[in-house]
């Protein structure tokens, strides 16, 4: 059923991304601030390290929580529940993305 | 003419169902974007056994009315980079001699993530999305193996 080729491809596209996935987790690196921008624009930024709540009634309702050094969101009012749903993040350049809300949770 | 017609609408319906599928059975696994895309069966079948015309207009009606039924514009909007990045690069791939339908299956859910994740850098202006890619390749490669051999059993079965 599979070509040769086929069999190539997929072990070439897999070693690429297990590469990469290695590559992002060796320069990951702890963050220290929490950025939160709508529609593109910059609206807060909070350090990474005391803990809050923010709730953000904006395009939509969001809430953020920020504790132990992680991030999540805790409740939304969107559709998808994909930011809800999100697992904590808490290193560099990792990000929870709310789209419904054009809601973009950076860590830096 | 009317042969044409009722194939065209027969696809269309089968397609409709699997985006209402897997509507109705989310797969969460931490990341957004991973799922099976079973819709992608009927495309890859439809761009092997009928060729690409059919194929692109199942696939632009079916984005088009899912998104309106179960989804938003910015899910209309995902879908459609995804499904031209896709449709484009199953295209070339397929005069390939040594790719059957299950590698080109595979370079298409691959580069179906690639086109949603540049729609989602565009419309966010965030480029760092592309750290997903790796994760969401991994998971196009293993559902597009599975599709490719879905549309190959299919293409045996339906004559």
């Amino acid at each position: 059923m599979f070509k040769k080729g086929d069999l190539v491809l997929i072990i070439i596209l897999f070693s690429l991304s297990v590469l990469g996935l290695f590559a992002l987790h060796s320069f990951d690196n702890k963050g220290a601030a929490v950025y939160i921008s709508i529609n593109n624009k910059e609206y807060a930024k909070y350090s990474l390290y005391e803990d809050r709540e923010i709730e953000i009634n904006n395009n939509g309702y969001n809430k953020i929580n920020i504790k132990n050094g992680k991030v999540s969101v805790e409740k939304a009012d969107c559709r998808d529940k994909i930011c809800v749903n999100h697992k904590e993040i808490s290193k560099t350049s990792e990000t929870i993305i709310c789209l419904p809300h054009k809601l973009v949770i950076e860590i830096k | 003419m009317s042969k044409k017609i009722s194939l065209y609408g027969l696809t269309l319906a089968i397609a409709l169902i699997f985006s209402y599928l897997e509507f109705l059975i989310p797969f969460n696994f931490g990341f957004p974007g991973i799922k099976l895309g079973l819709c992608n069966i009927i495309v890859v079948y439809l761009l092997y056994k009928h060729g690409i015309k059919h194929a692109v207009s199942i696939n632009l009606l079916r984005i088009i009315l899912s998104g309106i039924l179960f989804g938003n514009v910015y899910g209309i909007i995902y879908s459609l980079f995804g499904a031209i990045f896709s449709i484009i690069a199953m295209f070339l791939l397929k005069k390939v001699k040594f790719l059957s339908i299950i590698g080109v299956s595979v370079s298409g859910a691959v580069f179906n993530n690639l086109g949603q994740l540049t729609a989602a850098a565009l419309m966010l202006s965030t480029p760092q999305i592309f750290a997903y890619l790796p994760i969401l390749a991994i998971s196009g490669i293993v559902s597009g193996t599975l599709i490719g051999i879905a549309a190959k059993l299919i293409m045996n079965i339906v004559k």
